[in-house]
């Protein structure tokens, strides 16, 4: 991922559409893929990745440099997809079949180098979709993004031990499924 | 430290390589004397695993048209607004004498428009043609009372006197 200077960010801020399309060459990657595993489909994210940019180009005026572009475009990803979950209607959210969710949980206590990547996405999905929105949030920058716990509760302004306890609510949560699905013998 | 405590770490400090290196090393050394939180290390291994080397999606490629469309939109949503709000500031920041010219011209049409109003409908009603009709009968009644009334002039004189 390309970093991008000060002189980009402030020229885009003008109008510069080079340097605006510039931003969107570092950064759209890696917005659209939070906004994927937040979201739980590539269409929303689609439309999230979108409203992200209309509000990088609203408010790249007033960044003020106290953290970086890159952790500033976390946070706003992070609440234009949370925002998005919270506007969906939830029945949407439950696409997956409850026998389809037990067989792909079945799988999560054989986990192995040889798991096929679209077995390994389809399981993800489901993990993830098992989780609230801050508990996903969290769980997607961490385990996904690589974001330490400060970088996380700095992007998420929220407390270090909030970050911790969101963390381990939402495993505690994918713990349990994964025993009910050995408790039905899967 | 009692296993509860180890089991709330091993699930995020632990799992996730923050802690500080003593006490990862006693958690180390717990998990070779200790078979449930071994146990339970192992299932929290395999609720993050699935999340390791996670595949990078390539945003497609109507995803910039997409956007740069919506910032256009944008622009000419701004451009619209933008030209009220300067005409409303050039109202109030026009130079002194465009200023004074322009509240003089309003203040004259005002007072023309108030007097307009305040005629009396016979005479707004009355057209040139019938005040010119009106002249020449005063002019005919007058030459045709020539001498008849004295020192009288005009009818008006006449009523009066």
């Amino acid at each position: 991922m390309a970093k991008v200077n000060n002189e980009t960010i402030r020229a885009a801020s003008q109008g510069d559409e080079a340097a605006f399309e510039a931003i969107y060459q570092a950064y759209g990657g890696m917005i659209f893929n939070i906004a994927t595993r937040i979201l739980g489909n590539q269409e929303d994210a689609m439309e999230a990745s979108q409203e992200v940019f209309i509000t990088v180009y609203r408010k790249l005026a007033d960044f003020s440099h106290r953290s970086s572009l890159k952790t500033w475009l976390y946070r706003i990803t992070t609440n234009t997809a949370i925002n998005h979950i919270r506007k969906r209607n939830k029945e949407q959210e439950r696409t997956v079949g409850y026998h389809d969710e037990l067989e792909i949980m079945g799988s999560v206590n054989q986990v192995d180098e040889n798991i096929d990547q679209q077995h390994r996405e389809k399981l993800m999905s489901t993990l993830l979709k098992k989780l609230n929105p801050d508990q996903r949030t969290c769980i997607v920058l961490r385990s996904i993004e690589g974001l330490s716990y400060e970088e996380i509760a700095d992007v998420l302004d929220i407390n270090i031990n909030t970050v911790r306890s969101r963390l381990k609510r939402g495993r505690e949560k994918l713990l349990s499924m994964g025993e009910k699905v050995t408790d039905h013998g899967m | 430290m009692e296993c509860k405590e180890i089991q709330d770490l091993i699930l995020t400090d632990y799992l996730d390589g923050q802690l500080v290196k003593n006490d990862n090393d006693f958690i180390t050394e717990h998990l070779t004397t200790c078979s449930r939180c071994k146990e339970f290390f192992t299932n929290a291994q395999s609720i993050t695993s699935p999340f390791e080397n996670a595949q990078q999606f390539e945003p497609p490629p109507q995803l910039w048209d997409a956007i740069q469309t919506s910032i256009a939109q944008e622009k000419q949503g701004a451009q619209n607004s933008s030209g009220i709000i300067q005409w409303l500031i050039d109202c109030f920041t026009m130079p002194k004498p465009a200023m004074a010219l322009a509240s003089v011209l309003s203040v004259l049409l005002l007072v023309s428009v108030f007097f307009h109003n305040g005629d009396s409908p016979t005479q707004s009603a009355f057209n040139p043609e019938m005040q010119s009709d009106y002249i020449v009968s005063l002019l005919e009644y007058e030459t045709s009372n020539n001498g008849q009334n004295g020192d009288l002039g005009t009818p008006i004189e006449e009523y009066f006197l």
